[in-house]
């Protein structure tokens, strides 16, 4: 698999990924890689490391509960994080129905805003990584 | 009278022995070296040496079915084998011929063994470790990995003989298990699990995972490396967040089931 490495300079943030845990965005239909709830890691004082890798292909979103988790992630619950690295591969090819590149990007773009968060509220404690696979992100640059 | 006093008086001889410790730190050299030929020359030097070099000759043992006739040619008297030396216990079947009768006589002396590997031959179905072995209750490592199929049963059946275990790892095709199966064994695993738990490119049983995932819910792994289809992340986020207290390092590769492709396409 080739993938890039993607800079994590943030994008113009969304305020609301400063703000509060998220909550589930509305599923598009799709559904199914859409579970109702995601990692509570405010829960998890012992976690020091967290790896990520989901595949891109075939999906209509982002997938959000990726972001859901990400926002939990805080220096005072997670004292111990170091380490944080998302692997975003395949391409999304064979589109299924519903599928919207706006929806994913917007996910994709949640994502990005935590992972700045994360870089900025654990000042430099932790270093964190997304690779995503280059097919995708030309589609996430349509 | 004076022949014996001048044998009284002789100086005593005296053997030159190395000391216990000094003959075991240079063996754990050789060994830290993997230098089995001399460990092997040593075993044969000196009685008082097999002991020591046989700790290390035998640390980690790779046996299929073929191996095992060899094992009891070797030691035909189980009681004086080397079994309890074994720390590390490989054991594949991708010979077709069953476990020899003979070897039932060997398997309880492994007494030791800490970790243990079950490899699922290519025409196999599934880890062959048959119900009448006994596995040593010293295992806290158990990695299983089969490449043609294994009953999840099978696989719980051989998890609820290991009191002391806390690292699972689960490779390859697994195959349908009903809750009625699963719970006949035991909902609450015997292990500690406070270890590892790696399920990695598990695939094939449909709901069962979620049942086997159900069982190993509530157990405090530290160390969690799970690759599965995105529907059984709701089964992956029950079972990660219930050891939220203990996990150190999550790792999660998340991809596509055949059912979700042939739905869509």
């Amino acid at each position: 698999m080739s993938v890039t490495a993607v800079n994590t300079t943030p994008r113009p943030v969304d305020s609301g990924a400063q703000g509060p845990t998220l909550t589930p965005p509305p599923d598009v239909g799709i559904g199914r890689e859409a579970p109702e709830r995601s990692f509570n890691f405010s829960e998890f004082p012992k976690l020091e490391e967290v790896n990520i890798s989901h595949a891109v292909c075939r999906v209509g979103r982002g997938p959000p509960w990726i972001p859901m988790a990400l926002s939990a992630l805080r220096p005072t619950t997670s004292p111990r994080l170091s380490s944080l690295r998302l692997v975003f591969f395949g391409s999304p090819s064979n589109l299924p129905r519903g599928f919207s590149i706006q929806d994913m990007s917007n996910d994709h773009q949640r994502i990005a805003d935590q992972v700045t968060r994360i870089e900025r509220e654990f000042e430099g404690a932790v270093n964190p990584t997304i690779i995503r696979d280059p097919k995708f992100e030309a589609v996430l640059n349509m | 009278m004076d022949s014996k006093t001048s044998k009284a008086n002789r100086p005593a001889v005296i053997t030159p022995r190395i000391p216990e410790d000094i003959i075991d730190e240079i063996l754990d050299h050789l060994a830290a070296d993997s230098d089995f030929k001399s460990l092997r020359a040593c075993a044969l030097l000196s009685r008082s040496w097999v002991p020591s070099s046989r700790r290390h000759l035998f640390h980690t043992v790779d046996l299929t079915w073929g191996k095992m006739d060899r094992w009891y040619n070797t030691f035909p008297v189980p009681e004086e084998s080397p079994a309890h030396h074994v720390l590390v216990l490989h054991i594949s079947n991708n010979a077709i011929d069953w476990v020899p009768v003979k070897f039932f006589d060997h398997a309880p002396r492994f007494t030791n063994v800490r970790k243990l590997f079950l490899f699922g031959g290519e025409h196999c179905a599934g880890p062959r470790v048959p119900s009448l072995w006994k596995l040593p209750e010293s295992v806290t490592s158990l990695a299983i990995s089969a490449s043609n199929g294994a009953s999840l049963v099978k696989i719980w059946e051989i998890v609820a003989q290991l009191p002391n275990l806390d690292d699972l790892s689960l490779q390859g095709r697994f195959i349908q298990a009903d809750r009625s199966a699963l719970l006949g064994i035991g909902t609450v695993p015997r292990g500690r699990f406070g270890g590892k738990l790696v399920l990695r490119n598990v695939y094939g049983a449909g709901r069962g995972h979620i049942e086997f995932l159900e069982i190993l819910t509530g157990s405090p792994f530290s160390r969690v490396e799970i690759d599965y289809a995105r529907e059984y992340i709701p089964a992956v986020i029950r079972l990660v967040e219930a050891c939220s207290k203990t996990i150190v390092k999550l790792s999660l590769n998340v991809r596509y089931s055949g059912k979700y492709h042939s739905s869509s396409s």
